[in-house]
């Protein structure tokens, strides 16, 4: 009887599921928390800037498909990155991805605030009152609320999948009627000009910047490859449809809200789509209904991403862990509850300290600029895939019009760093050379790189078949060593 | 004559404890066994994070419970990792043609079966499971079947009853081990659980569900929560 035993991972997510995934968490931020701040910088015209940071991750999601589908392991873009570059630049992305999941987190959880200090006050309690440290009501209510999603997924929650897809539902409900009751009152004369006065088409790229951190969530999908039923089909079309139905929604949403309520009144408003909602719905007689839906629908959008963010970081650690850039007790999982215990406490802790450090705009592009280095890497990685035939690369999905969609990718990514705050700049900055630290004092002495880059630079010595699964790690404890010399 | 060895899926929680009644497995004697252990992965956690964790005991528990089966049981052991229970079970049953998915529950020693009755149920499937099960074992049978009164002709339950007890005394069951029970009923299913009560495992019919069913949970699964017995649920696919 004994040895018999075949073991195997079980395939649960569909294409619905995998969809509901991706825009399960992009749909919170870009709509409910970043309307206001988007259209103060430039006005109507921020529906560009949505559409254009829509196109920039359409870009990377196609990019992220063929490799997805080629090595489908946890840890996502850090895992492409670290077997194309190797553990240098594995490092480096590794670190971003990590990072900038906190960092989008903390930003989701402060938009979360955002619609429960108006609650609150309505229920005649002042959140920033309560405190004795000096924090806004949304800060409290972030933290109220990250500390519920760590604990959460601390105990780990069953079902949550189902929960999401009914999440999502209820959001596109509640956005299609804003959408459908809108467009029947835009004024034009609101959104013309197209750019207020004091900014023009040179504002849109800074507003691309800021919104970026709004289609985040694609990557998720990439995080779960080896967990959707038939990849090469459904993964590509999950990723680029989220981006394509989320980047619709955010861009006609952003010219009805301004079509309906004048700029003055929501340019910088953390809840904007619910001022809009007052009018869209009161055309109807029935504002307060519209208001509490989207109240409802913010709370409901902000949590799902930062649910969402909290559960990929600690798959990060976890992935670089077993590459043997990180150490594997981070990851290790819980007795009782079958959860990366100690991963998700340290991303939580590092999640509470960004919300009382930072302002939310500046939380949202800390975000978006470390993922923009890790998507740009990914491109990159793509290329040397491709480029230097790597052994055991079969995506099952090829990259369309290659080398131009991966080159661009890259270009895009890396160029929308720098219209970003310098202080961002100096965040992704560090992270680089917090990334190459790491490396040296960390990670080269303990693992060789047997990245596609280092194998094309210096091949084995000798000519043996070596077995590249780039499914899984190097190793699963000890990193894998093998004959011939690699040093660079 | 006798009915060929149907396909019987086994899922047992290799998580934990869970053991499967003895006297079940040597029911399922005649049939070719595939055990299942499933481990449970909770969202949190990557899939191969929990296999290379708890890989080696799974494989452990399943060749254990496989152990236990009669020495000349047909039995295949696999071990999945999986976030969704009901998604494994189903998969596997049609990846090995499984035509039968047990539910276990205890039970002390099978002399009873139930078998519900519906006209609109694959009955043949379910007949020929049954009289392959019983082939080797001393338990009767009481085929059951509780209508709505006035629903239909009283005769059309008779009918369908003493056609299925035909089947199986053809497939050589003995005549006085099948046993046919009709009743007149507003509420089927209570029926179906309150005779359950006098039986030892049940054998039921899948059915597509209807979209009411869908919401208040189908009828085998509110039979299977409600029982307390150990349910053979035999899959509507060929």
């Amino acid at each position: 009887m004994a040895s018999g035993t075949e073991t195997q991972l079980e395939r649960t997510l569909g294409f619905k599921e995998a969809l509901m995934i991706g825009v399960g968490t992009m749909i919170g931020a870009g709509i409910f928390v970043l309307p206001g701040a988007a259209a103060g910088l430039a006005g109507p015209g921020s529906s560009i800037a949505f559409v254009a940071a829509g196109a920039i991750a359409m870009l990377t999601a196609l990019s992220a498909s063929e490799l997805a589908t080629a090595m489908p392991a946890s840890g996502g873009p850090y895992h492409f990155i670290n077997k194309g570059l190797g553990p240098l630049f594995g490092s480096i992305a590794g670190l971003g991805n990590w990072l900038g999941l906190a960092f989008a987190t903390a930003f989701y959880a402060v938009g979360f605030g955002n619609y429960v200090d108006p609650l609150a006050a309505s229920l005649h309690l002042d959140l920033g009152v309560v405190a004795a440290v000096p924090l806004s009501g949304p800060q409290i209510g972030g933290l109220a609320a990250a500390t519920a999603f760590i604990a959460l997924n601390y105990l780990s929650t069953d079902g949550t999948g189902d929960l999401q897809n009914v999440i999502v539902i209820v959001l596109l409900g509640i956005l299609g009627a804003f959408i459908a009751l809108g467009a029947t009152q835009v004024q034009l004369s609101e959104v013309t000009p197209i750019f207020p006065q004091g900014s023009g088409p040179g504002a849109v790229l800074p507003t691309t910047a800021l919104v970026f951190v709004s289609y985040l969530g694609f990557a998720q999908v990439a995080t779960v490859a080896g967990e959707i039923k038939e990849p090469g089909k459904n993964l590509p079309r999950a990723m680029v449809g989220g981006v394509v139905l989320v980047t619709t929604i955010y861009a006609v949403s952003m010219l009805i809200l301004l079509g309906v309520v004048p700029l003055e009144a929501v340019a910088g408003e953390g809840t904007a789509i619910a001022i809009g909602a007052r009018a869209v719905f009161g055309g109807f007689g029935i504002g307060v209904i519209g208001v509490g839906l989207l109240t409802f629908g913010g709370l409901l959008a902000t949590a799902s991403s930062a649910n969402a963010s909290v559960l990929s970081a600690s798959r990060i650690n976890y992935a670089m862990g077993r590459d043997g850039l990180m150490d594997t007790r981070l990851s290790e999982i819980h007795d009782r509850y079958n959860t990366p215990y100690r991963s998700i406490v340290l991303t939580g802790a590092l999640i509470l300290v960004f919300i009382v450090a930072g302002r939310v705009n500046a939380l949202a592009k800390a975000g978006s600029v470390l993922h923009l280095l890790v998507y740009g890497l990914l491109n990159v990685s793509l290329i040397v895939m491709r480029e230097t035939d790597a052994t055991g690369y079969d995506p099952s999905f090829a990259v369309p019009a290659y080398p131009v969609v991966p080159a661009l990718g890259a270009l895009l990514s890396f160029a929308l760093i720098g219209f970003m705050d310098p202080q961002q700049i100096l965040l992704a900055g560090g992270l680089v050379v917090g990334g190459i630290v790491w490396y040296f004092v960390y990670v080269r002495k303990r693992i060789d790189d047997t990245s596609a880059l280092a194998r094309y630079r210096s091949p084995p010595a000798v000519e043996v078949e070596v077995d590249v699964d780039f499914d899984i790690g190097a190793g699963d404890d000890a990193p894998a060593t093998r004959g011939g010399d690699t040093d660079d | 004559m006798r009915e060929s060895a149907p396909t019987v899926l086994v899922p047992v929680d290799v998580s934990g404890d869970e053991r499967p009644d003895p006297d079940l497995l040597a029911l399922l004697r005649p049939a070719k066994v595939v055990l299942v252990g499933w481990y449970p992965v909770p969202d949190q956690t990557a899939l191969e994070q929990m296999q290379a964790e708890h890989e080696e005991a799974a494989v452990a528990r399943i060749e254990d419970v496989a152990a236990e089966f009669p020495e000349d049981t047909d039995v295949e052991t696999l071990v999945v990792f999986t976030r969704d229970r009901t998604e494994t079970v189903d998969r596997v049953a049609d990846d090995y043609g499984a035509a039968v998915v047990v539910i276990p529950e205890e039970v002390r020693v099978v002399e009873r079966v139930l078998v519900p009755v519906r006209g609109d149920v694959n009955l043949d499937r379910v007949l020929s499971v049954v009289a392959a099960l019983l082939h080797e074992s001393e338990a009767s049978v009481t085929l059951f079947h509780a209508a709505p009164a006035g629903d239909e002709d009283p005769s059309v339950g008779t009918t369908l009853l003493s056609g299925a007890a035909d089947r199986l005394a053809d497939a050589g069951i003995d005549d006085n081990r099948i046993d046919t029970v009709a009743v007149e009923s507003d509420t089927p299913i209570d029926d179906i659980v309150d005779a359950a009560t006098n039986h030892d495992v049940l054998v039921l019919g899948e059915s597509e569900p209807s979209l009411v069913a869908q919401i208040l949970g189908d009828a085998p699964s509110r039979i299977i929560r409600e029982s307390g017995r150990p349910v053979l649920v035999v899959r509507d696919v060929e």
